[in-house]
Order: structure tokens, then sequence, then C-alpha cells
């Protein structure tokens, strides 16, 4: 799939602009401030309904203004679909060939994007809470099973606080734990899959020797099983809901060290790369659909050689690719036969 | 005292009821001004009507008008051993314009929810409990809202009543999910209805 037209009104620095993608390689070049990263963000909050930089969906609303417009053409295989997001305070509205989605996973096979930045160092390195949030963005995308399970089981541990906090009553509190294990299974289990494809797929790109990591292994931490009365107690004893999918966290092993701890910065960004890298092969492989390729700053931060390795997979599997930069190094260095080129 | 206060007033009243903000309560006032007396009275009088003689029945908490008990529970044709288990007098109404159950009915008058201090002592459960006593039910269907409360709720029962040994189960396909009851329409729920599953 590929964007080929996007026009914003009222969005972020762009009060009223439009863009022609070709459905190859885009080279985007501009100075600091001159919105690439907003125009990335554009074309990824039509593939995941919200935005890699805010939760507050009022920030893409230029300042001074009151609501605003993304409108895309998308085309695929056999068919052209038009994506318009509109935003206003407080309120969004996406459609889809002027029909309203509920939910993000109904875009899925319309228009999927993945984002790479900076930023995905903190998959690494980031709070156990952003690093849930890396895998529970994808599987949300994916499946509304999995969506509605993320979403029971905040209302029941929201419930279960307040018991907690209030009228300790042990009947209800068991009843609450039935069902906080039953929705944590199902989301353990989404979670233990990707990871499990993840490890997989990053051992795969371990065996080009240039790019070798080092053995990966990714253990998920489990929080809970089941609800014993030690649990129970503990949690008794703190008033808070502190076992469950929502306190669980993920280790990334190389050579058997943990590397959030171990690694160096340079060796974090590439494996993030690389971990960003794996959604876009579970994206083809299980999903059967070619991403859009968003790439901010260039893949600043990473070594040449595997750069390269990058942009070799990227070019080998015809994927539209956006790219920004502030200078246009990668056309003087070659790497792309053909690209279109935009000046912001 | 000034001539707008009257007004005022009528409008501080309707913009207390649920859904209606200060515009539609104004719009409502203005309507009210220029209705003829007649319709000013027949409208008090329905409402005095709603207040003195609608109330709860006593055995199924279902809405009752000028009877202890309501219109289902003295209707000596319907399946006395089959229990229908709902949240709000509204869920009856649908229910009943769905015309397939056959059975009584159980109003508990909501779902457990601690955020809102909703607990079971909040519900009519002792009530119902006492009902499982007195009468010859050999089948329970709950019929609540499939939110995250609702489900609660029935899990708390079937807790509760598993040492009664009476026959339970909840209607399930065909409501769609995260969404009211009151909002389904009648044929997914008869859908529901039949598939419910045993618990
Ligand atoms: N809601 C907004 N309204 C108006 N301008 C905004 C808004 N949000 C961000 N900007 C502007 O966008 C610019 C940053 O754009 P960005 O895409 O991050 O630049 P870069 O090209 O360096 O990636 C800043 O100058 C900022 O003032
Ligand atoms: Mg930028
Ligand atoms: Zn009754």
């Amino acid at each position: 799939m590929y964007v080929s037209y996007i026009k914003l009104v009222n969005f972020r620095n762009y009060s009223n602009v439009s863009f022609e993608f070709d459905n190859n390689i885009n080279y985007i070049i501009g100075k600091n401030g001159k919105g690439k990263t907003n125009l990335l963000e554009s074309i990824y909050f039509l593939s995941a309904t919200r935005s890699f930089k805010t939760k507050n969906q009022n920030e893409l609303i230029s300042i001074n203004e009151k609501k605003n417009i993304i409108f895309a053409e998308i085309f695929d295989d056999i068919n052209k679909n038009e994506i318009s997001v509109n935003l206003e305070k407080n309120f969004k509205k996406v459609t889809v060939n002027n029909k309203i989605i509920k939910q993000s996973s109904d875009l899925l096979s319309i228009f999927y994007a993945v984002f790479f930045s900076e930023n995905d160092i903190e998959i690494i390195q980031g709070t156990p809470a952003e690093r849930r949030y890396y895998l529970d963005i994808i599987l949300s995308k994916i499946d509304k099973e999995y969506i509605y399970s993320l979403k029971s089981l905040k209302r029941l541990i929201k419930q279960k606080n307040n018991i907690l906090k209030t009228t300790y009553n042990s009947e209800i509190i068991d009843v609450y734990n039935t069902k906080i294990e039953i929705e944590n299974i199902k989301i353990v289990s989404y979670r233990k899959n990707i990871i499990k494809f993840i490890e997989e797929e990053l051992n795969i790109f371990n065996k080009s020797a240039k790019n070798n990591i080092g053995k990966v292994k990714i253990e998920y931490k489990q929080s809970l099983l089941n609800f014993t009365e030690k649990e129970k107690q503990t949690e008794l004893n703190y008033r808070e809901c502190l076992y469950g999918a929502h306190r669980d966290d993920f280790i990334i092993y190389c050579n058997e060290m943990d590397a959030k701890k171990y690694l160096s910065i340079g060796e974090k960004r590439l494996t993030s790369l690389l971990i960003k890298l794996t959604e876009v092969m579970y994206i083809k492989k299980k999903k059967n659909i070619d991403p859009v390729i968003l790439i901010d700053d260039a893949l600043s931060g990473v070594d040449e050689i595997r750069k390269e390795f990058f942009w070799q997979i990227i070019k080998g599997n015809k994927l539209q690719t956006i790219i920004t930069d502030t200078e246009m190094k990668c056309v003087d260095n070659n790497i792309f036969e053909s690209y279109k080129l935009i000046e912001l | 005292m000034s001539t707008l206060d009257p007004l005022r007033n009528v409008v501080f009243e309707f913009s207390k009821m649920p859904g209606i903000g200060q515009k539609t309560a104004q719009r409502l006032a203005f309507y009210l001004l220029s209705l003829r007396k007649e319709q000013i009275d027949e409208f008090v009088t329905s409402v005095n009507d709603l207040k003195n003689n609608v109330g709860y029945c006593t055995i199924c908490f279902h809405l009752t008008y000028n009877h202890e008990h309501c219109s289902i529970c003295q209707d000596e044709k319907r399946n006395q051993r089959a229990l229908c288990i709902v949240s709000y007098p509204k869920d009856v109404m649908v229910l009943e314009k769905m015309n397939k159950f056959k059975g009584l009915y159980h109003v508990l008058g909501g779902v457990i929810s601690p955020l809102d201090g909703i607990g079971p002592e909040q519900l009519r459960i002792k009530e119902l409990i006492e009902r499982l006593k007195k009468e010859d039910v050999e089948e329970i269907i709950f019929a609540l809202s499939p939110s995250i409360e609702g489900e609660t709720t029935v899990l708390y029962l079937q807790k509760l009543l598993k040492p009664i040994g009476i026959k339970i189960s909840q209607i399930a396909q065909g409501i769609p999910l995260g969404s009211e009851l009151e909002w389904a329409d009648e044929l997914t729920l008869g859908r529901a209805f039949e598939g419910r599953n045993s618990l």
C-alpha cells in the first residue's frame, strides 16, 4: 500500500498544504523546525488514529485554530481509499471513503505505517509502561479482541482499586480477581506471541554478520499467574492492584546481557531499529500487508554499515518509504537509484 | 420579585433533568408558556399520577401502577419457574416488547460498580435470595448489560447462587460489546434469548 496524496489543514505548523508522494522512495528535506516530523506525524495518524508524539490530540490543531483536517488518498493493489481525519477540541472523527471508523483495527488493511525515529530507543531503555505501550499499539491495530481485553482489564483494575481503597469486601475482590485472571491470560498470550516473533526475527538478522547484535533472548516478565492468598494479602497491604498485565514488562537479552543495562547507546539505538524492522516483518508475514515506512531524520545515530543493511531491506521489499533529513545525505551517497525529492 | 422569576424557576427545574442543557431547558419553558390552561392541567395531572400511583412491585421491583404487584407478577399464565434477572425496569420493558420470554423477572436496581458506590448491599440481592426460598424457581436467566459491571455482577450472583443448585444461564450472543441493553434492537435480543449459554 502507499499514500499518494495528503492534504493538511490547520495541522500543527501547516495551515493549508498538500503533498504528492511516489510509491517508492520519497526524500523530504528541510531545516530544523520546518515541519518534517509534523508531516510524518500526520501520515502516521491516519494509520494509528493517534500521534507518536503526544497523547493530547489537541496539540495537533494549529495554535489559534479550532479544528483541523488530514485527508489522504491511499492505494493498494486493487483499491483506492480516502481516509479523512477531523479533529476538534477533544473530538475525533475518522472516515474511510466517507464511512465512519470506530476502532483503529478497522484501518489495518487499509493503511498501516511504521514510524522510525531516534525515540525508538525507549523500547529498550524506557519505563515498563512505555515498553508495554509499544506492544499494545501494534496488537490493538491487529486485533479487536486485544483492544477489548485491554479496555476490560483497565476498567476492572479501576473498579478493584476503588474497593481496595475503600470498603474491602473479599467476596467482591474474588469476583474481580476471577475476571482479571481471564483477561490477563488473553493479553499475556498475545504479548508473548509477538515477543517470540520479535526474538526469532532478530536472531535471523543476526545471521548477517554486519548486523550482529549477539544472540537475542526476550523474556516476558509476567506479574500474575493467578491470585493466591499471598497476592491478595500484598494488595490489601498496599491497597492497590499490583498484579496483572498492567504491571508486566519484558527484558531483552543480547548475549545474555540485559540490553537496558549493558548495551551502549549506539547498540541500543541499533537494537531498537531492528525491533521496529521486525514489526514491518510481522505485518508483512502475519497479515500480508505491505506497510508504509516513515523514517524521521534518516536513521541518525546509526552507523553507516547498519544503515546500509537497513536500506537494503527496505529496497528489497519495495515498500513505500518517506524519509526526512536536514541535508541530502542519502542522495549524496547514491543509496537510492531513484527517489522523489520534496523540499520544505 | 421580577416578572421573569417564574420563567427562571421552570428553566432551572428542567435543566436539572438528565440530558437537558440550559438551551433546551429554555425552549421547554417557553413551550409550556405557550400551552393553554387545560393542556397544562393535563400535564400536571399526569406528572402527579406518575409520582403518586406508579411504584415498585414488591415482588420483582418492576414498575407497577396502582397495585402492589406488577401486571407480570399478577399474570398466572406466565411460567413461574423461570426467572430473568435484569438491572432496571426499562430492561423489562425491552424484553417484554420482544415477547419471547414468558417467565418472571427480578429487577436488581443496577449493577455492582464500586466507583459509583454500588456494592451488593445497594442492589436487591437479599430480596432475590428470599424469593428463591419461597418460590419454585427452576431456572435463572441473566440479562444484564454486557459491560464489565454487568459481567462482574453476574459472576458475583453466580457464585452466590451456586449452593442453591438452580440452573443458571445467561443471554449471550447477539449483543454488541460494551453497549447498553436498551439499545439492542429487538431482533438481536430475540436471538440472544434463544442462544443463551448455561453457566
Ligand atoms: N499546534 C501547533 N500549531 C502551530 N505550530 C506548531 C504546532 N505544533 C508544532 N508547531 C511548530 O512546528 C514546528 C516543529 O515542526 P517539526 O515537524 O518538529 O520540525 P522538524 O522539521 O525539525 O521536524 C515548530 O516550529 C513548532 O512551533
Ligand atoms: Mg524533526
Ligand atoms: Zn412484579
